[in-house]
C-alpha cells in the first residue's frame, strides 16, 4: 500500500497540487498544504505539478 | 537529438521568450526542457473547477517587454485592459487618479495632515542619494513623516509593485520605479496566462524547436569552463544532448547546483546566496457576484496587509463558470524570509478581505489561501537585486526574475533578461 506524503520543509503552499487534485484530497491553508488521506485516490497527478518536489509517495 | 544550438532549462516566461527570440531572430534550433507538466512557470494558469487560476503573475503589463517581444515575433498580444485601470480606496471613497500631479493628489487625500503629505513629496523630489544606499522605505519615511495615511500609500505600493513590506523594500528602488512611471497599464489575457506561454511555444515549434514537459534536468555539462550540453530525465529514462549554449530559467542558485559549484568563485557563490526573493500571499475567492465593482485594481492603502484587490472575471468572464466570479486580494508577508508563520501572516489579509470586500461571505463563498515563497516565490530576486545573466561558464546564461535589470521586475524583468541573452548569443554566434 502506498500513500502520499507532504514534505513540510519543502512545501511553499502555492496550492498548485490542490488545483489539479480532482478528488479534493489536497487543500491549501495558511501557506501550507494539507492532505485528507480518506479522499486521496492515489492517482499521483499532484506529484508532477508540485514545483518544489514537496510531494512523494511513501510505502506503508 | 542532434544539431541543437541552444538548450533552455525551464519553460518560464523568460526561457520561452529567449527560445522564441533565438529561433526567429537567430535561426537557432532550440530545445526547452521543463520539469513540470505545463509551460509558462509562474506566468501560466491552471483551470480548477472551471476557474482560470494563475500560477503566479497576477496582472500582465500592457506595452511592456512581453508585449514588445510578441510584436517583434509577429504574434498578437491579446490582453483585455480594464478601464479605469486603478482606483484607491481611501477613507471609504474609491478615488480615481487625475492625469496631472497624481501622486501629490493621492498622498494629500490619504494623509491625516496634508502638511505631512507635502513634506513627503518634498522628500521624494529632493532625494538623490540615500544613506545607507539600501535604506528601507520604512526608514526613509521615518525621516519625513509619521502620518499613517501617507505610510499606507507607500505600504500598498511596496506590496503591490515590489511584493515587499515597507521594512523589506529598498527606498531607492521604490523611488526609481515611481519616477520611471513604469508599469502604467495592465490587463488580463482572456485565455489565462497560459495563453501567452502557448503562443511562444508555437513560434519555437514552427522554427523546428521543441519544448518537452516532464523533463527534469539533472546536469549542465561543462568541460574546461565551456558548456557542452545537458542531461535530463523524462519518463524514467535518462537523456543527453550537446549544444553550443545553455540558458537556465530555473533561478541562479539552481544553475550553480546543476553546473557544479567548482565553476564559480566563493565570492560569486556568496553573491548568489545573498539574492533574496519577494514573497506573495494571495486569497482567491469564488462567488456568485464580483466582490469589487469595477474590473481594474482597487488599491487598499488603509488595509493591514493587503496591497490591492481585483476581480478579473468582470472583463474575462471566461475565467469562471457562467455567472460566477473570482476576486483576488493579495499582499506580501511582513518579512519575505523563512520561517514564515502562515497563519499569523494570512489572518490580517483575511481580516482585510472581510473589511474591504463587504460582499465577501466567508461562510458561503469558497476561498483559498496560496503563498508564493522559497523556491516558488513572487519574484526570485527583489527588484534592484538581480545579478545579471552572465555566468563564469562560457556559453551558460541565466534568464528569469532572478536576474532582473534595475527598475524591471517580475514578468517584465524575466522578459528583459531573455532579450538581453538572446541578443548576446545572436551577436556572438554571427
Amino acid at each position: 500500500m502506498e500513500c502520499l506524503k507532504i514534505i513540510e520543509e519543502l512545501c511553499v503552499g502555492c496550492g498548485q497540487c490542490t488545483l489539479v487534485c480532482e478528488a479534493g484530497a489536497l487543500t491549501s491553508k495558511w501557506g501550507r498544504t494539507e492532505l485528507d488521506e480518506d479522499l486521496c485516490v492515489s492517482c499521483w497527478v499532484c506529484l508532477d505539478f508540485c514545483p518544489v518536489e514537496a510531494l512523494e509517495v511513501e510505502a506503508l | 537529438m542532434n544539431d541543437i544550438d541552444t538548450i533552455i532549462i525551464g519553460a518560464g516566461i523568460g526561457g520561452l521568450s529567449a527560445g522564441a527570440l533565438l529561433a526567429v531572430k537567430g535561426d537557432h534550433r532550440v530545445l526547452i526542457l521543463e520539469k513540470l507538466p505545463f509551460i509558462g512557470g509562474r506566468c501560466s494558469s491552471l483551470v480548477h473547477n472551471g476557474y482560470t487560476m494563475t500560477t503566479g503573475a497576477v496582472v500582465i503589463e500592457a506595452g511592456g517587454a512581453l508585449q514588445q517581444v510578441f510584436e517583434e515575433l509577429g504574434l498578437s498580444f491579446n490582453l483585455r485592459i480594464p478601464d479605469p485601470q486603478l482606483k484607491y480606496l481611501i477613507k471609504g471613497r474609491q478615488l480615481e487618479l487625475p492625469k496631472k500631479n497624481a501622486f501629490q493628489y493621492l498622498l494629500s487625500e490619504a494623509s491625516i495632515n496634508p502638511d505631512e503629505a507635502e513634506q513627503v513629496l518634498k522628500g521624494f523630489r529632493e532625494t538623490t542619494e540615500l544613506q545607507p544606499p539600501d535604506l528601507s522605505v520604512s526608514a526613509w519615511l521615518d525621516e519625513w513623516t509619521k502620518d499613517p495615511g501617507v505610510r499606507g500609500i507607500f505600504r500598498a505600493l511596496c506590496g503591490g509593485i515590489l511584493s515587499l513590506s515597507l521594512e523589506d523594500a529598498r527606498a531607492a528602488e521604490l523611488i526609481r520605479l515611481i519616477r520611471a512611471r513604469s508599469f502604467r497599464r495592465f490587463g488580463w489575457p482572456p485565455g489565462g496566462n497560459a495563453q501567452l506561454a502557448e503562443a511562444l511555444v508555437g513560434v519555437i515549434e514552427q522554427r523546428g524547436g521543441q519544448v518537452l514537459t516532464n523533463a527534469k534536468v539533472t546536469d549542465i555539462l561543462v568541460h574546461e569552463g565551456r558548456v557542452q550540453g545537458v542531461e535530463w530525465f523524462k519518463d524514467g529514462k535518462g537523456e543527453k544532448a550537446s549544444c553550443t549554449y545553455v540558458i537556465s530559467n530555473v533561478g541562479i542558485r539552481n544553475t550553480v547546483e546543476l553546473a557544479g559549484r567548482e565553476w564559480f568563485t566563493p565570492e560569486e557563490i556568496s553573491n548568489i546566496e545573498q539574492v533574496k526573493a519577494s514573497y506573495t500571499l494571495n486569497i482567491e475567492i469564488f462567488s456568485d457576484r464580483p466582490l469589487i465593482e469595477f474590473p481594474g485594481i482597487l488599491w487598499l492603502p488603509m488595509a493591514r496587509k493587503a496591497a490591492f484587490a481585483a476581480c478579473p472575471t468582470l472583463i474575462c468572464p471566461e475565467w469562471a463558470p457562467e455567472g460566477k466570479h473570482m476576486t483576488i486580494i493579495l499582499g506580501p508577508p511582513s518579512c519575505s524570509e523563512e520561517p514564515l508563520d502562515g497563519r499569523k501572516e494570512f489572518e490580517p489579509l483575511l481580516e482585510d478581505a472581510r473589511e474591504f470586500l463587504p460582499d465577501f461571505d466567508e461562510k458561503t463563498d469558497e476561498w483559498i489561501t496560496r503563498s508564493f515563497r522559497k523556491d516558488w516565490p513572487g519574484f526570485r530576486a527583489r527588484p534592484g537585486h538581480g545579478l545579471g545573466p552572465i555566468t563564469p561558464v562560457d556559453g551558460l546564461f541565466n534568464v528569469g526574475d532572478s536576474v532582473n535589470p534595475p527598475a524591471v521586475y517580475g514578468v517584465g524583468g524575466a522578459v528583459e533578461s531573455a532579450r538581453d541573452v538572446a541578443k548576446r548569443i545572436i551577436s556572438s554566434s554571427s
